[in-house]
């Protein structure tokens, strides 16, 4: 488990980490929704790996990022059994301090004149 | 949402394989989601390549994520574990067990690799081929060989791309003021194409070198360019005297070729006028390589039929003379080295097993204390694999700590072992850490780890089970472990037990080895130095005598001296000359072929010197005429004359065709070794001739070591350029010819010490352990008025059982050990029943004291406050 003040010290956050946090964000979902959620966000442009899916799973679950919900049906698909996953409060908390970490970033670019030019 | 595409079969079973590269639990935990997260990625991308490639890459690179991570968490929680309050004499105690076990194993098996395994320097050394002369009616198996046979093999064989031919040279460098003798060997041209060996700086010998009248030549050693001229490449082309004759330096060459490596110059073999002419005079060293695709067998088919057709030629010569061929390798390393070497390397693979089922036995016994740690786990959902490869990922870490510290060990013995007397095992001088003797630790590491993790891992999982199964505070489940402790120690005190029996033999037999009749008496007040005479005018040995005449003359007169004497070599010394000896007339007990006895030129004063008894007869005068005089050994006369009858006035005929009389009966002496009976030896006294090298011995009444220097000036005051050297006293060359057996004795001996003392320690922790586990059971039955001497008797009698079996079991495998350790034995059998009986009284007297120590615990046991907390 992380406590709060730890979180920091997980930060910057993976890029599949952060996809995997934002597609919780709004719902609890199962793995395979949360590959499908991230692919439709990006819109195609980043497909998760069933491996770096499920390790990452595994990880968010050990440090508290995320919980396991008790199993229950894919209404997609009858007959697999799937388990879903809520983010945490600490999750949640991760998320945002990684979002501020990105905001910053982008704003110490803008201030540096590196936006990319609109054609 | 794409319709749904069917997912082939095949493409299913390919993911679930690439799935086997995640750890268990991962997979079991994840499995199912995954591949149905595969499927779904099929079918929005309908299985194209790049699927593939993308799916494997992510599969090998998490996969690789999660076992080093999962790795980290093990050897961070090992080593919490190992280094935790209350574990710190468990950690000690089994690391040094296997820093000791592994330690050994190592350093044994470094001298293993050097001198029995580590390819020799040559181009193909499998090829190189050493060719010995033999004689089956004499009993000789290796004997030198003669120049004109040497080019009749040449001329004839076709087995051999090439051969060439050695001979020692006795060498003094003679140029500037510091004269000094020189190990010296003359060579074939073809020497170094023959065996491979390319020289360091310069040029190898050509034919054009050995042909008489061309400007002599010479090539040294790369030690001897170093250490005398500096290691510089501009002595390429200069000259050095060598035996008074300057000689033009033509090239040097490695210090190690494989078969020495203490030769410092060489030359072209030349012509010995004495010997070359002679078929029956054998001095040559012969090597060859054997022919492309010839085998061993057919050249010594090809040899065979060569030798019968030169004993048929010059039967005078030849007759009984056959030819061995050896792969070199065989000739260089003899087989008693060889058995040592092997029987050494069986202890220690013995010693690192008792020491892995010491830290096996240790480990479980901790187990105990884990069984509630281990159950909650299980409890808590992780798997038993996941356990079982925590607890060797324990194990791991401790024997790599362990491996480490034994390889630290081994690097000092192998630094200690630079002291042994580089004539006790042949190649001693390349001992190196290397990179087959690194992963043959490793190995052993790795081994170690599994066989000390694996039981107690299977163990403690097996009890985790049960004990989550009853109550957590049930101590029952502690009974399934104690078979698999008890088996362990017997296994144990077996391995003890067939070391200790190696051991008490070895021992014994380098005690009667040590305590051998030399033939001579007080070896510590006897000093011997080598002389090689430069030998460069036609009257040498007139000119030689006289020279040793008075370096005798002035010898005797130092202070301190008792007496002195030349002989052409002394017992125990580096060479050996031999003839074959017939009476006159033949009685019918001795063959045709004679008696083989070695030679040796002596001086009058040599048997006083030496202190060998006068049987019969008399010894040399100083200036004995008629030179056809010879003195016997007791055992070659007794040969001679089996009925009896005196020698002396007797004649002989030697092998090479001279009559001469007997005029004494001296002890006998052993000549070559301890091991070796007696030598049959005759003496010719040095009035009839010297050779080259002489060795001076001299009697001292103080100690006699000091004297070095003063026989030096006596040298130099006689002739200046002459170098006098390898001053030591006669009980040092004995003591160097033990060492050997010494060495192995020591070794195994302390081999058999630690696992004595492992085997000790084990058998007390189990009766410990057991005395721990029934103490309930122990105090109902002193309450019940039980003895605490039966009770005592009651926990020592399994503990005993389970020894007997083991050192019943050591006895059986010391005894099948025997036919290995037979070779080495020196006066006692390998079967000594006494030592056998002597050795389990010792070891069942060790173990009772070790199942008795823990055991007497008993009588402190307290009934009543034992039931009432119980």
């Amino acid at each position: 488990m992380t406590s709060r003040d730890d979180l920091e010290g997980l930060l910057p956050l993976p890029p599949a980490t952060f996809h995997i946090l934002v597609a919780l964000s709004d719902a609890d979902r199962h793995g395979y929704g949360v590959m499908q959620e991230v692919a439709q966000r990006t819109g195609g442009r980043t497909k998760l790996n069933p491996g770096t899916l499920y390790t990452t799973i595994q990880r968010l679950l050990e440090k508290g990022l995320i919980v396991e919900l008790n199993e229950r049906r894919d209404p997609e698909e009858e007959d697999e059994r799937r388990r879903y996953y809520r983010l945490t409060p600490l999750g949640r908390r991760a998320a945002q301090l990684e979002l501020a970490r990105l905001t910053e970033m982008v704003a110490l670019g803008r201030r540096a004149g590196l936006e990319p030019e609109r054609s | 949402m794409k319709s749904p595409a069917r997912v082939p079969v095949w493409a299913d079973r390919v993911y679930s394989t690439l799935l086997l590269a995640y750890p268990a639990s991962f997979r079991e935990e994840y499995r199912g989601e995954m591949r149905a997260a595969f499927r779904s990625r099929w079918r929005e991308e309908e299985g194209t390549i790049w699927l593939w490639i993308s799916v494997l890459l992510d599969t090998l690179a998490t996969a690789a994520r999660e076992h080093f991570e999962m790795l980290a968490r093990d050897v961070r929680y090992a080593w919490r574990s190992l280094t935790g309050r209350g574990n710190w004499s468990f950690t000690a105690a089994a690391l040094l067990t296997l820093a000791l076990g592994i330690g050994a194993v190592t350093a044994i098996f470094t001298v293993v690799h050097s001198v029995l395994l580590a390819p020799l320097p040559y181009r193909e050394p499998d090829r190189v081929i050493y060719l010995t002369d033999t004689h089956a009616a004499r009993g000789i198996d290796e004997f030198a060989s003669s120049m004109p046979n040497f080019l009749s093999w040449r001329e004839a064989a076709r087995s051999f791309s090439s051969l060439v031919a050695i001979r020692g040279i006795d060498v003094n460098l003679t140029e500037g003021d510091k004269p000094e003798r020189a190990n010296g060997l003359g060579v074939s041209a073809e020497m170094w194409k023959t065996l491979g060996i390319a020289p360091v700086a310069g040029r190898s010998f050509v034919p054009a070198d050995d042909v008489p009248g061309h400007a002599p030549v010479a090539m040294i050693s790369e030690g001897l360019w170093r250490r005398r001229y500096g290691g510089e490449t501009s002595l390429i082309g200069r000259t050095i005297d060598v035996n008074l004759v300057p000689r033009v330096v033509v090239g040097v060459i490695p210090q190690d070729v494989g078969f020495v490596d203490d030769v410092d110059v060489w030359l072209p073999l030349g012509r010995d006028p004495e010997a070359d002419d002679s078929r029956g005079d054998r001095r040559l060293i012969v090597l060859g390589r054997l022919a492309p695709g010839v085998t061993l067998q057919q050249a010594q088919e090809e040899m065979e039929r060569i030798s019968v057709q030169l004993e048929r030629e010059f039967p005078e010569a030849n007759e009984g003379w056959r030819v061995r061929v050896v792969p070199i390798r065989d000739w260089i390393v003899d087989e008693d080295i060889g058995q040592r070497l092997r029987i050494l390397l069986a202890a220690v693979a013995l010693l690192l097993l008792v020491a892995a089922t010491n830290v096996a036995n240790l480990q479980i016994a901790r187990a105990g204390g884990r069984v509630r740690e281990i159950a909650v786990r299980l409890a808590l959902g992780a798997s038993r694999a996941r356990l079982v490869r925590q607890m060797i990922t324990e194990s791991l870490v401790l024997t790599i700590a362990g491996g480490a510290a034994g390889l630290g060990l081994a690097w000092f013995a192998i630094r200690a072992a630079a002291a042994v007397p580089p004539e006790t095992v042949p190649r001693l001088g390349s001992l190196s850490l290397n990179l087959p003797v690194l992963l043959v630790a490793v190995l052993c590491i790795g081994v170690t780890a599994l066989l000390a993790g694996m039981l107690p891992a299977s163990v403690a999982v097996r009890s985790g089970v049960h004990g989550a199964l009853q109550s957590s505070a049930s101590r029952s489940a502690t009974g399934s472990r104690a078979p698999a402790r008890q088996a362990l120690v017997a296994v144990q005190l077996a391995l003890a037990t067939a070391l200790v029996v190696c051991a008490a033999l070895l021992t014994q037999s380098l005690v009667r080895l040590q305590n051998v009749p030399l033939g001579f008496a007080d070896p510590d007040h006897l000093l011997t130095a080598r002389i090689t005479r430069s030998v460069a005018t036609e009257d040498a040995t007139k000119m030689n005598q006289a020279f040793y005449d008075s370096v005798l003359e002035g010898v005797r007169a130092l202070p301190g001296v008792v007496s002195a004497a030349v002989t052409s070599e002394v017992p125990f010394g580096p060479m050996d000359t031999g003839q074959s000896v017939v009476p006159i007339p033949r009685p019918e007990s001795v063959s045709e072929d004679g008696i083989q006895a070695s030679w040796r030129l002596v001086t009058a004063d040599y048997f006083q010197t030496l202190r060998i008894p006068l049987r019969r007869g008399r010894v040399f005068t100083p200036d004995e005429k008629p030179q056809r005089n010879l003195l016997l050994s007791e055992g070659l006369a007794r040969r001679l004359w089996p009925g009896g009858e005196d020698p002396v006035g007797r004649e002989v005929k030697l092998s090479n065709g001279q009559t001469h009389r007997v005029i004494g009966v001296v002890g006998d002496v052993r000549q070559v070794g301890l091991a070796e009976d007696p030598t049959p030896t005759f003496y010719w006294s040095t009035a009839r001739f010297v050779t080259p090298t002489m060795t001076l011995v001299v009697r001292t009444a103080t100690e006699p070591t000091g004297l070095a220097q003063s026989i030096r000036q006596v040298v130099a005051r006689v002739d200046p350029r002459q170098p006098v050297s390898d001053f030591q006293t006669m009980r040092t060359a004995v003591r160097t010819n033990a060492a050997a057996p010494r060495l192995n004795t020591i070794l195994l001996a302390s081999f058999a010490g630690m696992a004595l003392l492992l085997a000790v320690v084990g058998v007390a922790g189990v009766v410990g352990y057991a005395v721990g586990q029934r103490t309930r059971e122990l105090a109902v039955r002193l309450a019940l008025g039980a003895s605490p001497g039966q009770a005592v008797r009651l926990v020592m009698r399994g503990g005993l059982l389970t020894c007997t079996i083991g050192i019943l079991t050591g006895l059986a495998a010391a005894l099948a050990a025997g036919r290995l350790l037979s070779g080495v034995l020196f006066g006692v059998d390998a079967y000594d029943p006494a030592t056998f009986l002597m050795t389990a009284a010792a070891l069942f007297a060790a173990a009772a004291w070790a199942c008795w120590l823990p055991a007497r615990r008993v009588t402190g046991i307290s009934p009543s406050l034992t039931l009432r907390d119980g």
